[in-house]
């Protein structure tokens, strides 16, 4: 069963979206696109959910799709565009690491990903390709956030990373009993909104949101 | 091997690729106009601008060597035969055997370096930032140009562009896979670094600061300049051809027939307007970036089509 | 029962949450306080009665390990509530904070236990969720001064742990994974009880990342070197009770999540892989927190980097194993907890007193306030393990476990490493106890109930120095026979 739902073309093509999804967040300087692909990743995400829970036939997984659609595709990419409004945050993203080094290694990231995959022969290899997109999105997630200076980015790439695991976690077992994933989205979205809510406070107290400013605590 | 027909079918490529460059050219202004509101010149403006051109007389620098005159002639040739490799109305080439995907990017990479050599020769100031610009971003485009024919190569097993265009077009809607998707989107990417579109450079702009192309053959005219825009459009519809029939080659004739070619030539007509149009949009939505930016933009195609290579061995398990 | 239990700091919340003056919200906490640890009480009771309790179609339970964390959760939590009636107290009075934030403070101090204590009495690796929400909570804690460091603390804090709970995430999809492949697709393959039942059969290498991935997650979490490095930021940067939740309760649950996690990984990988990760992030939490307490600057940073210490030393005693080592490490999880509260209750009174978290500007503790400053530096002594305090009782055991078991560099490096951190301690907090004191400091103590407090729980530090009652050395041997 696994293996037609995560074996077929759209599957592998929607995953694959996924992917570049990831490295237009990657690649991209200005905030608004970020969120806009990270909304479009938490959709892409949603549309496999949709599937695996079309060809399993289970409700459990529909109502994890509608979540997902719901909290990370439009809500969450809602509440980051409110946070930039608000605080009329500069648009552009400042990093740590240049868009192209950011590239690059996000393609290295990949590539050791799958190679971890392979070594611990999780499952057969068709559903490899969403495993090994799963443990990207994990890792460039992380990358984004120690590459980033401004806090909303940090906040995103957790995002990110949680994305991926929603994906692993799908593609592994078909997700987690509901009242678990039921679980699972409400710690992130109360988690978003507490993140936001410490932006704002960083944002007043320093007056900027770029992270450079929280140094202080040192030894 | 050489028959009469494929002498044909050479002949025939060749009057295709001189006839339908500036038409392709002249569409793609007309769409770009479209969006912009406004009404444009005719599609055959380009037509008129090459035959205008030829009537008149060359102004060359006193201190220009021979480079300068054999530039345009040089790189003609070489897109014009880089052209006689690519499939345009029919996959099976004649000319296959002699090269393959490797031997069109040098062939386009020659033309780019007499035309930079040229640029440099008349010892003008924009000439020479035209070059180094030029090269700049060649030395981005080859590689990620390299990477993403490599990836739609592993798809099919070949660099031979016949091969990869009949066995993509035999295998039908199955061939739509990520990897064919990233490659595209990866050489999409390139094609607009190579026709010299923006973001990249402005075809249309004579300013000093942002032109990169238009600088490289400021010092050309007359008939030179002729040769020099109708090699620049030919390269910009092999581009496309490339795009279309590797990647969407359905409806191109496998063998003669009067019909199959007649079909295979308004299908490929309608895929590069379909691509020229695509080109319009990004053209009309963006603006053009500083030259600085420019690795970003290509180290994305390089990434893609890295993505297509790495998911290719993912998927299929190598 | 265990609803009830869960139900007490939720109400006990939402009655600060509408009370209208100071004395009744500080009577709500109180009360509702002390009725969580009756009600916690009365649950370890029950538990050790009946043994195991499940309720709520299985998403609750408790054996004795769950009531050992409800336990620590509720006498600590009970203890700040009331020692934050005079903290908090003497906040309002200094203008620190407004009747507003001081009613905030409640209602998320009364969350922040129900978090804690879901963390004890969830069934499935739901505990996740739990721990996750711990986290938000207390960042929210955090944040209740707008000062910059405070608000700094509380991002780092906020993402560091985070993300380490994703790791989590991923190690406990990983164990899930390998759960169904056996018990097939119930809700049930989430279940402790019957997760422990089959583990024997879980795919090895599967267990083995999962393990790894569930170390480092929740290692974050209890500040395991070296994912420590909020650490410090947050305990220091917390109004005190909490900074007592957190280093005293809050790390231990983070603690239970990894033992809980380790039984199960055992069973499928082998006591050596997992025992060896343990012991190797012990020492280093150990080793690291050497250097930072011998020069720090700031005692309640000081008192952070003891508690990266002694989450060291439970990990280790997990880790050499063997009745004594576990017995050690669960006894020193409740020490620890007791002991590094009194001590944060003592540096918050010294901070309310000096205005300053500088070692080096304060100066004659014992005799500008002799009864914090008396308790401050026998606390001092039982933190770092000197006898007749019940810490050594712990880390003595776990060394005898660590010589038995033949892990004899690791023992010898963890007694070097304690001793030289005894010798950091003590250093610093003779500069403070010590001497004249500071121009300006009025002699005197601070709130009486801030020093009952302390006394409470400097009862549980003397007491199990000398003498282990025979009912609770019996929780704890059930306790390890859960967790061996």
């Amino acid at each position: 069963m696994e293996e037609i739902v995560f074996g077929s073309g759209i599957m592998q093509l929607l995953i694959a979206l996924i992917l570049v999804s990831t490295f237009m967040i990657l690649g991209s300087t200005r905030l608004y696109s970020c969120v806009r692909a990270f909304g479009m990743q938490s959709f892409l995400l949603a549309c496999v959910a949709g599937i695996v829970a079309f060809s399993t036939g289970k409700t459990d997984i529909y109502i994890v799709a509608f979540l997902t659609l719901a909290i990370k595709a439009a809500l969450i990419p809602y509440i980051f565009i409110y946070i930039i409004r608000e605080i009329k945050v500069k648009r552009e993203i400042d990093l740590y690491v240049n868009i192209s080094p950011s590239l690059i290694i996000g393609g290295i990231l990949v590539v050791i990903s799958y190679y971890l995959i392979r070594s611990i022969n999780l499952i057969t290899e068709l559903s490899s390709f969403a495993l090994s997109a799963s443990m990207s999105l994990v890792s460039i997630g992380l990358f984004i956030m120690i590459s980033r200076k401004k806090a909303i980015m940090q906040m995103l790439g957790i995002l990110i990373m949680e994305n991926g695991l929603f994906l692993g976690a799908i593609s592994l077992t078909y997700g987690m009993p509901l009242l678990v994933e039921l679980g699972i989205f409400f710690d992130v979205l109360i988690g978003v909104l507490i993140m936001g809510i410490l932006i704002f406070r960083i944002n007043r107290t320093f007056e900027t949101i770029d992270t450079d400013m929280l140094k202080t605590l040192i030894g | 091997m050489f028959t009469l027909s494929s002498l044909g079918i050479v002949i025939f490529q060749v009057i295709i690729i001189i006839v339908l460059a500036p038409l392709l050219s002249g569409i793609i202004k007309k769409i770009k106009a479209f969006f912009q509101i406004r009404k444009g010149p005719g599609i055959f403006q380009p037509y008129y601008d090459i035959a205008k051109l030829m009537r008149k007389d060359s102004v060359v620098s006193e201190n220009v060597s021979w480079i300068f005159h054999a530039a345009p002639v040089i790189s003609f040739a070489a897109v014009l035969t880089a052209g006689l490799l690519i499939p345009i109305y029919i996959s099976d080439m004649p000319f296959g055997f002699a090269g393959d995907l490797i031997a069109v990017v040098y062939l386009l990479a020659l033309a780019r370096f007499f035309t930079a050599l040229a640029s440099l020769d008349a010892g003008s100031s924009f000439g020479g930032m035209g070059g180094s610009r030029e090269m700049f971003v060649a030395s981005m485009v080859e590689p990620a140009l390299m990477l993403s024919i490599f990836a739609i190569a592993l798809n099919v097993g070949s660099t031979n562009l016949s091969f990869i265009s009949q066995a993509v077009s035999s295998m039908g809607l199955s061939a739509v896979s990520p990897y064919h998707i990233l490659a595209f989107v990866a050489l999409f990417i390139i094609a607009i670094a190579e026709t010299g579109r923006i973001p990249v450079d402005n075809p249309a702009t004579h300013l000093e600061l942002t032109m990169i192309h238009e600088a490289m053959i400021l010092e050309y005219s007359g008939k030179q300049l002729a040769i020099v825009e109708l090699g620049a459009m030919m390269k910009q519809l092999l581009v496309f051809s490339l795009l279309a029939n590797i990647f969407f080659p359905w409806g191109i004739a496998s063998e003669i027939s009067a019909a199959g070619i007649a079909v295979a030539l308004a299908v490929f007509l309608i895929k590069i307007i379909i691509l020229g149009a695509g080109m319009a949009i990004v053209e009309t939505s963006t603006a053009k970036w500083r030259l600085f930016r420019l690795p970003d933009l290509l180290s994305v195609s390089l990434m893609l089509s890295f993505l297509a290579i790495v998911s290719f061995i993912i998927v299929r398990g190598v | 029962m265990i609803e009830y239990l869960l139900l007490a700091p939720v109400l006990t919340g939402m009655v600060c949450f509408f009370s209208k003056t100071r004395k009744q919200v500080e009577t709500a906490s109180l009360a509702g306080s002390i009725a969580t640890l009756l009600l916690g009480l009365l649950l370890v009771w029950q538990v050790y009665k009946y043994d195991i309790i499940i309720t709520w179609q299985n998403a609750l339970f408790a054996d004795a390990f769950s009531a050992f964390i409800v336990l620590i959760v509720s006498i600590v939590g009970f203890v700040a509530s009331l020692y934050s009636i005079g903290y908090m107290g003497h906040e309002l009075d200094h203008g620190a904070m407004d009747l507003k934030r001081l009613r905030l403070y409640y209602v998320l101090f009364h969350g922040f236990m129900f978090t804690m204590l879901l963390v004890g009495v969830t069934n499935n690796l739901g505990l996740w969720i739990a721990i996750e929400m711990t986290t938000l909570v207390s960042a929210l804690l955090m944040i209740l001064y707008s000062k910059k460091s405070s608000v700094e603390a509380a991002w780092k804090y906020m993402i560091i742990c985070t993300v380490g709970i994703t790791f989590a995430l991923f190690g406990t999809i990983l164990t899930y994974y390998a759960a169904v492949n056996i018990l097939g697709e119930t809700g049930d393959a989430l279940n402790w009880t019957s997760l422990i039942a089959v583990a024997d059969r879980f795919d090895p290498t599967i267990m083995k990342l999962a393990f790894i991935f569930i170390l480092i997650g929740y290692g974050t979490k209890a500040g395991l070197a070296p994912m420590h490095t909020w650490l410090p930021d947050a305990h220091s940067e917390a109004p005190t009770p909490v900074s007592a939740l957190l280093s005293g309760v809050l790390l231990n649950c983070a603690m239970y999540g990894i033992i809980r996690f380790y039984t199960i990984a055992t069973k499928s990988t082998g006591i050596d892989f997992t025992s060896n990760l343990l012991i190797i992030f012990g020492l280093l939490s150990l080793g690291i927190a050497v250097p930072f307490i011998l020069l720090q600057e700031d005692y309640k940073r000081m008192l952070a980097y003891s508690s990266v210490e002694h989450m060291g030393i439970i990990a280790l005693g997990i880790g050499f194993g063997g009745v004594f080592g576990v017995f050690g490490a669960i006894l020193h999880m409740f020490n620890h907890a007791m002991t590094k509260s009194l001590m944060f209750f003592g540096a918050g009174n010294i901070l309310q007193k000096h205005e300053t978290k500088e070692i080096f500007n304060v100066s004659g503790l014992v005799k500008s306030m002799p009864v914090t400053g008396a308790m401050f530096v026998i606390g001092t002594l039982a933190i770092t393990g000197s006898p007749p305090f019940s810490i050594f009782i712990s880390e003595f055991t776990i060394l005898a476990a660590g010589f038995s078991q033949g892990h004899y560099i690791a023992t010898v490096l963890f007694l070097l490493f304690i001793i030289m951190i005894f010798a950091g301690f003590f250093n610093n907090v003779s500069k403070m106890a010590f001497g004249t004191p500071k121009q300006g400091i009025e002699k005197g103590d601070v709130g009486r109930l801030m020093l009952l407090a302390m006394g409470i729980l400097m009862v549980f530090v003397f007491v199990l120095g000398v003498y282990i009652p025979p009912p609770f050395y019996e929780m704890i041997m059930k306790v390890v026979e859960i967790v061996r």
